[in-house]
């Protein structure tokens, strides 16, 4: 690159100067920014809500990024268990939703509770999204194949093969306790789900309401 | 760095269109999300009888401005308690803050995080879990300002009226914690007496 020609040679370190300052140390978030995948204003929810509470959470099996199976009932009789399900890897909202949960580790073992991700994406994408954020002290599994199993049977999934972000509290009797089919363009508050896990601590077994009572 | 002869003339006006071109181009890079100053901020009081002591704030303030706080320099920074940015940068503001009280800058430099979004339950999970030894305030209403990112870092020199000058703004990723407080103390114009 240096030139020979004399004249030109006092005026190198300046140029190289300019370069530099023109490439520039850009934010560390554009390079994050980059790797989020816009997504537009969604359809709140498209599900009511196939299960109610007082129903027994259907048992499932599927492989965590860990390679690990995680079946929902091995946690009967240890842990109240708290199913997240998120839309997409790689999209905005869900990139805070279980960086919030990891964050607030202290309040599920305050509840003795588990947390459980779960989207339709595959191990690979769900294993490199969640790099980013830190060590995650949960399981995250996979809903990819036979795509959306699980989702239906807990009547999350979407017309495209996402799942709603859904998240379910679920006793040591493996019975639903509460749920909340969320706004996907939203992140679910955590006081909600605090609220719903004292609830369940404070009467670990559920009590069927009288007829007549709500 | 050898200058080799070269007619006086063509140096100085080569020299002189690539300091233009430099110019030109910093100014042309400059993002607009960096600002020189902030607006008056209204920021909810914390709660913590020390932290409130800790300012300079009166026991009964519900809301503050940042000339209310006591100190020279004060260090404000923008978290969202759900960032995994923020959660990473953590332990280094702590670190930043412990070497302001080490180096005796405590009375001058004052720190004060506010977690956008943030109720009070997340904010005090995120204290908890990274042992936040400044003030974070929870502001779950209306943002008290609104962040390009988080975390979002300045160092203000606060004026009456509640604004204030910015002598430096980082983003994302921050410079370790003896390179903050060498800004800090510089742009601040802090001796170390």
């Amino acid at each position: 690159m240096p030139c020979n020609k004399r004249s030109r040679l006092s005026v190198f370190p300046v140029f190289i100067l300019a370069l530099l300052l023109l490439a520039g140390p850009g934010p560390a978030r554009a390079l994050e920014k980059e790797l989020i995948y816009p997504v537009p204003h969604l359809t709140p929810t498209e599900n009511r809500g196939l299960l109610k509470v007082g129903d027994p959470a259907p048992d499932f099996t599927l492989t965590a990024i860990d390679g690990q199976p995680v079946k929902l009932s091995s946690y009967r009789g240890k842990k109240i268990v708290v199913l997240s399900f998120v839309p997409a890897a790689f999209t905005p909202v869900c990139s805070s939703q279980w960086p919030m949960y990891n964050m607030a580790r202290a309040l599920f073992q305050k509840y003795n509770a588990e947390v459980i991700g779960i989207s339709t994406d595959n191990l690979p994408s769900l294993y490199a999204w969640t790099r980013g954020m830190g060590q995650l002290w949960f399981p995250v599994l996979s809903d990819f194949w036979p795509h959306g199993r699980v989702c239906k049977l807990y009547g999350v999934l979407r017309h495209n093969g996402t799942a709603e972000r859904a998240l379910f509290v679920i006793d040591r009797q493996g019975i639903i306790r509460w749920s909340d089919i969320h706004d996907i363009n939203q992140r679910p508050p955590l006081d909600d789900l605090d609220q719903a896990l004292a609830e369940v601590a404070a009467t670990p077994v559920w009590v069927k309401p009288e007829a007549g009572k709500r | 760095m050898k200058i080799f002869p070269v007619p006086k003339k063509t140096a100085g006006r080569l020299v002189a269109g690539m300091l233009l071109l430099l110019l030109s181009a910093c100014l042309a890079t400059t993002p607009d999300w960096q600002r020189t100053s902030l607006p008056p901020l209204v920021i909810p009081a914390p709660t913590r009888a020390a932290d409130r002591q800790y300012l300079g704030l009166a026991p009964e303030t519900t809301s503050f401005t940042l000339d209310q706080i006591k100190g020279r320099l004060v260090v404000l920074e923008f978290i969202l308690a759900q960032c995994p940015h923020c959660q990473h940068e953590a332990p280094k503001m702590k670190q930043f803050y412990e070497l302001v009280q080490e180096r005796g800058f405590s009375d001058r430099i004052k720190f004060v995080s506010i977690a956008l979004g943030n109720t009070p339950l997340e904010t005090g999970l995120f204290r908890d879990r990274y042992q936040v030894p400044f003030p974070l305030i929870p502001n779950p209403g209306k943002y008290v300002t609104k962040v390009e990112a988080t975390p979002t870092l300045y160092f203000l020199q606060p004026e009456s009226g509640g604004g204030a000058r910015v002598l430096y703004e980082a983003v994302g990723r921050l410079p370790d914690a003896e390179k903050l407080l060498q800004q800090a103390i510089e742009l601040g114009g802090l001796s170390s007496s």
